[in-house]
């Protein structure tokens, strides 16, 4: 009887496993995106490490940014790979956020969700920051069994292939001892935007 | 019960389940290490970008970049903060609203008769009930909302003339060897271009006033992108590369 019983246990688990897969990825979204503009849009102190936390618990952010390196990553030296991991993370998170902030907290529509094959989807939204629309569409993947963000997409350019593309060009010509240094520098700087090229 | 479910039926039953349970666990398991097969990548992901002339357009590129950053950027702001919203709001309509020219002609040679009249019928709304295009009373028709820009960069991409390489041109920014020559007859069919002979005249002091207030509406609009693209790359100039190219080939494919 014992057994009987765990058998359809078992059979359950299974049963709603494959149901989460199903689930659509829109409805999880929704519900990251309120509570990521929450948290930006709240007077917390460090809001970007707020925000890398509460996204870690939801996505497994490190499949975007292997997917940005992509076959770069072969390039990265062993020791090197979680330190770069983690600060194209940071550098990734400052893109994406900066383009939902605004004056005010921006208001996100969803559309319906494309499902592209069984294991790929697009949720478009349009973001209104400042009243103005701006198209931002997620891509998602199912691993193991979970929806996560493969892509975001920001007025048709993605966030991976503009990354992948500079990955790329700058490992033509540097290592990644480079790369940290690089990043590190980004992300310290905090008059970049005004530093001189000439 | 045990004379309904015998032993066997137990353990058919169980391995079934288990490997219901099993097919669900391990089903993405070659996903684990990210790498998606090409076809399971977004097609774009692959595309090479031409570039040629890129030690070229790399010094262009720094020589925009202090232009944009030193000088574009200073007068902007102070266009910004010290012009109220409306009014720049305005500026902007009107200037949008002068482009029709360019829009329409681009619809035209692309067969796209529909967005050609809807073109026309905004422009005929917006210049006389919205007073030159300064309102936009067009926006309470759904249907003349969201009719894609279209330029001539992409009537040649229609008629299967090739991107050719990326160009960074002073001033103007990214481009391609077939966007190039559409903005330069774009510029020529624009109502307020400065014609080089007609600089001592009085109506070419206004034109060149309404030219700055249009380089300054444009800017309000193109310089907080270019500074958050600036800002989180590694490589700035291939960022905004690959940005503009792939914006590009996505208005070709609408």
């Amino acid at each position: 009887m014992n057994i009987l019983k765990l058998s359809f246990l078992a059979f359950f688990f299974c049963l709603s496993n494959n149901l989460f897969a199903t689930i659509d990825p829109s409805i999880q979204l929704k519900e990251t995106s309120e509570n990521v503009l929450n948290i930006l849009y709240s007077n917390s102190q460090d809001t970007e490490k707020e925000i890398i936390e509460y996204l870690s618990k939801e996505y497994n952010l490190d499949i975007i940014i292997r997917r940005t390196l992509g076959r770069n990553w072969n390039k990265i030296e062993e020791g090197h790979r979680a330190k770069i991991v983690k600060l194209i993370k940071q550098l990734v998170l400052l893109a994406y956020l900066d383009g939902m902030s605004g004056k005010s907290k921006p208001e996100i529509e969803f559309s319906n969700t494309r499902y592209i094959s069984s294991k790929r989807a697009e949720v478009p939204t349009t973001l209104y920051i400042d009243n103005k629309p701006i198209v931002l569409v997620y891509r998602l993947g199912l691993v193991q069994g979970k929806w996560e963000i493969l892509d975001i997409v920001i007025e048709n350019i993605s966030i991976v292939i503009t990354y992948r593309k500079q990955f790329d060009a700058f490992f033509t010509n540097n290592s990644s001892k480079d790369l940290v240094k690089k990043l590190e520098t980004l992300l310290t700087d905090e008059n970049l935007d005004q530093s001189l090229p000439l | 019960m045990k004379t309904l479910i015998n032993h066997s039926h137990y353990k058919k039953f169980i391995l079934s389940t288990m490997l219901l349970f099993s097919s669900g666990i391990f089903a993405d398991n070659f996903n684990l290490d990210y790498e998606f097969s090409e076809e399971e990548n977004w097609s774009d992901d692959t595309a090479v970008n031409s570039d040629p002339l890129e030690s070229i357009n790399r010094l262009v590129y720094q020589f925009n970049d202090f232009f944009y950053i030193r000088i574009f950027d200073p007068i902007t702001n102070v266009y910004v903060n010290h012009t109220p919203k409306s009014v720049r709001n305005s500026f902007k309509n009107f200037f949008v609203n002068l482009k029709y020219p360019i829009r329409f002609i681009s619809n035209a040679f692309q067969a796209k008769i529909k967005e050609s009249y809807y073109e026309s019928l905004k422009f005929g709304i917006n210049s006389t009930v919205g007073i030159l295009g300064i309102n936009t009373p067009s926006d309470k028709f759904s249907f003349l909302n969201g009719i894609p820009d279209e330029d001539l960069g992409q009537v040649f991409a229609s008629w299967g003339i090739p991107e050719g390489p990326f160009i960074m041109v002073p001033i103007l920014g990214p481009s391609t060897l077939r966007d190039l020559p559409a903005r330069i007859i774009a510029r020529e069919i624009n109502f307020i271009d400065v014609n080089s002979d007609n600089w001592d005249t009085v109506e070419s002091e206004w034109i060149a006033l309404l030219n700055t207030a249009e380089i300054l509406s444009m800017n309000e609009e193109i310089l907080p992108r270019y500074k958050s693209v600036r800002k989180a790359s590694i490589d700035p100039y291939t960022a905004l590369r690959s940005a503009y190219l792939q914006q590009r080939s996505q208005e070709i494919a609408k």
